[in-house]
């Protein structure tokens, strides 16, 4: 149990941002590095508002359109096809380091005097701050199942699957790849801002891996769910609640590893390990063909 | 002169940067609305790369194509969408391949759409149910399976019902009955030809098919190294030969 509920709650902390990273890289299928930046630029926003003096959910809120504007940024870079995503995300996230100094204007803000968002829930106890998190994300992945159960969401999925024939459809393909990558880096940002706000303190180095954290995350989850259940059509329900269950285990993994007694520092050289073996096995069925004797 | 084409090609060049010769050179032709026209030539001849031009695929380098007296150029992406579709024998570059054939229906009614919030509803299922049975009795049933897991049949059947929901005006296929065995190519020419007919869409078809060259359409154009090297219309068409397509034509 001392295991599974730090998981639990890590997970809900962090599930937001697979959630972007979800739409960025399992429905429009670009690999998004930007994300982050944008975690980090998040919790920047949202600790240096918060420390002014702001309302906490006003800051939150505008933490997200920071991270909104860094996915358009991005979209930018790669308008046109003309500078790769992967390139793209790097040169963003470059951009970002500068720009998150900027805000912060020094590289660790502590949260420990300001006002919480959670301040409503603090008469529960530690828990409250859990309660009330777990129901904001609940919140966002409500609007993300409707989202992709809508036209918008199918559109989105179709810029995934066959950008060209999109293109000859009518549709603006760069508009929804702005729409896209902005949502994306938006929950990266809300999820930055959570973290800062859970942990008291936004770090300039807070966001490092984070993406590919989360890209494991998603992978190890569709891995799963692909195993349980065959040649199934998209299911929304299914595949959140298999990015949820590759969060969970993911963490899970951290603190086992974390209990039995592998040094931290190794411990991004085990998991790098560990998303080595989940990102092969899950394109093996893809290119087999091509490579295998 | 009242006579109003559909489209016309004037002087049409096309010259990519990496080749030092022209793909298409001093094309000029002209389409009236309703008219089936025939393309033939060699590999190379540049069938494809006229469709390409029509359909705004590649740029073109001179001259000006002009579809219902405004150079395709200027037309915006939705409009286009709305008059021209290519079906080309590669259906990968039609579909939506992971998506399902439902989805694939939804997303091709948006090309008279705008995109919504709304989600699938069971009146769609319903109607695209009924729809496709018309063109391939095995669809309908089929409507939660991935494009990927049809047989090329189907996705063409698929393909041409897609298309025909909302009858384009001008309608290019580029061989696309040329990857299906003899029988489902018969049956998907067959069906395409009768659509046409019925909703007068105007079309341009290049084929290798020496038979459906005779058998179809009321114009007929030969290219060789990018120049148009004979064209025959009406009842000059309807007297052609098998052997005459291939002296002439080759």
């Amino acid at each position: 149990m001392d295991i599974i509920i730090p998981a639990l709650e890590q997970s809900a902390l962090f599930f937001p941002l697979a959630l972007g990273i979800y739409l960025s890289y399992g429905i429009l299928r670009t690999t998004d590095l930007t994300i982050d930046g944008s975690f980090v630029l998040g919790a920047a926003v949202f600790a240096r508002l918060l420390t002014g003096g702001m309302n906490p959910w006003m800051s939150l809120l505008v933490a997200i359109l920071a991270g909104f504007l860094a996915g358009i940024g991005v979209s930018f870079i790669q308008k046109g096809g003309r500078i790769n995503g992967l390139i793209a995300g790097v040169l963003a996230l470059f951009i970002l380091y500068s720009v998150n100094f900027q805000v912060m204007s020094r590289p660790n803000i502590s949260l420990y005097n300001a006002q919480s968002l959670f301040a409503p829930a603090l008469n529960l106890g530690e828990s409250g701050q859990w309660i009330m998190l777990i129901a904001l994300v609940m919140l966002i992945l409500i609007f993300i199942a409707f989202l992709l159960k809508t036209r918008l969401g199918l559109v989105l999925r179709a810029f995934g699957d066959n950008p060209y024939l999109l293109k000859n459809i009518g549709k603006s393909i760069e508009g929804y790849r702005f729409f896209g990558l902005a949502l994306a880096n938006g929950l990266a940002a809300c999820c930055g801002a959570l973290s800062a706000q859970i942990h008291g303190y936004a770090d300039i180095n807070m966001g490092f891996g984070v993406t590919l954290t989360g890209i494991g995350a998603v992978v190890i989850g569709q891995q799963l769910m692909k195993r349980f259940t065959t040649n199934r059509p998209f299911s929304v329900t299914l595949d959140l609640t298999g990015c949820f269950i590759g969060v969970f285990l993911y963490f899970l993994m951290i603190n086992i590893f974390l209990r039995v007694g592998i040094d931290p520092i190794n411990l991004k050289l085990v998991l790098g390990l560990v998303l080595i073996f989940f990102l092969r096995a899950a394109s093996s069925r893809q290119q087999g063909m091509l490579y295998g004797s | 002169m009242d006579h109003k084409y559909l489209l016309t090609i004037d002087q049409l060049q096309l010259k990519l940067p990496c080749m030092d010769r022209a793909i298409l050179q001093d094309i000029n032709y002209s389409i009236n609305p309703g008219d089936f026209v025939v393309v033939l030539g060699g590999n190379g001849s540049g069938k494809s790369s006229l469709i390409k031009a029509i359909n705004r695929g590649y740029p073109i380098t001179g001259g000006i194509i002009s579809f219902q007296q405004q150079p395709v150029a200027s037309y915006c992406a939705a409009d286009f969408a709305k008059e021209v579709i290519t079906l080309t024998q590669d259906t990968s570059q039609s579909l939506f391949n992971d998506l399902t054939v439902l989805e694939n229906c939804l997303l091709w009614e948006l090309r008279h759409k705008h995109v919504s919030l709304q989600c699938a509803t069971h009146q769609e299922r319903a109607l695209f149910h009924e729809y496709l049975v018309a063109f391939n009795p095995q669809l309908p049933d089929k409507l939660d399976t991935t494009c990927a897991r049809l047989s090329g049949g189907e996705k063409q059947a698929l393909i041409l019902a897609l298309c025909l929901r909302h009858p384009p005006t001008l309608l290019l296929l580029d061989e696309h009955t040329s990857a299906l065995d003899p029988k489902t190519a018969h049956y998907i020419m067959g069906r395409t030809h009768t659509e046409l007919l019925e909703h007068h869409i105007t079309c341009l078809m290049t084929t290798h098919d020496l038979e459906d060259a005779l058998m179809y359409g009321n114009r007929l154009l030969a290219l060789k190294e990018g120049r148009i090297v004979y064209q025959a219309d009406g009842a000059q068409k309807a007297g052609l030969q098998r052997s005459d397509l291939l002296t002439l034509c080759y």
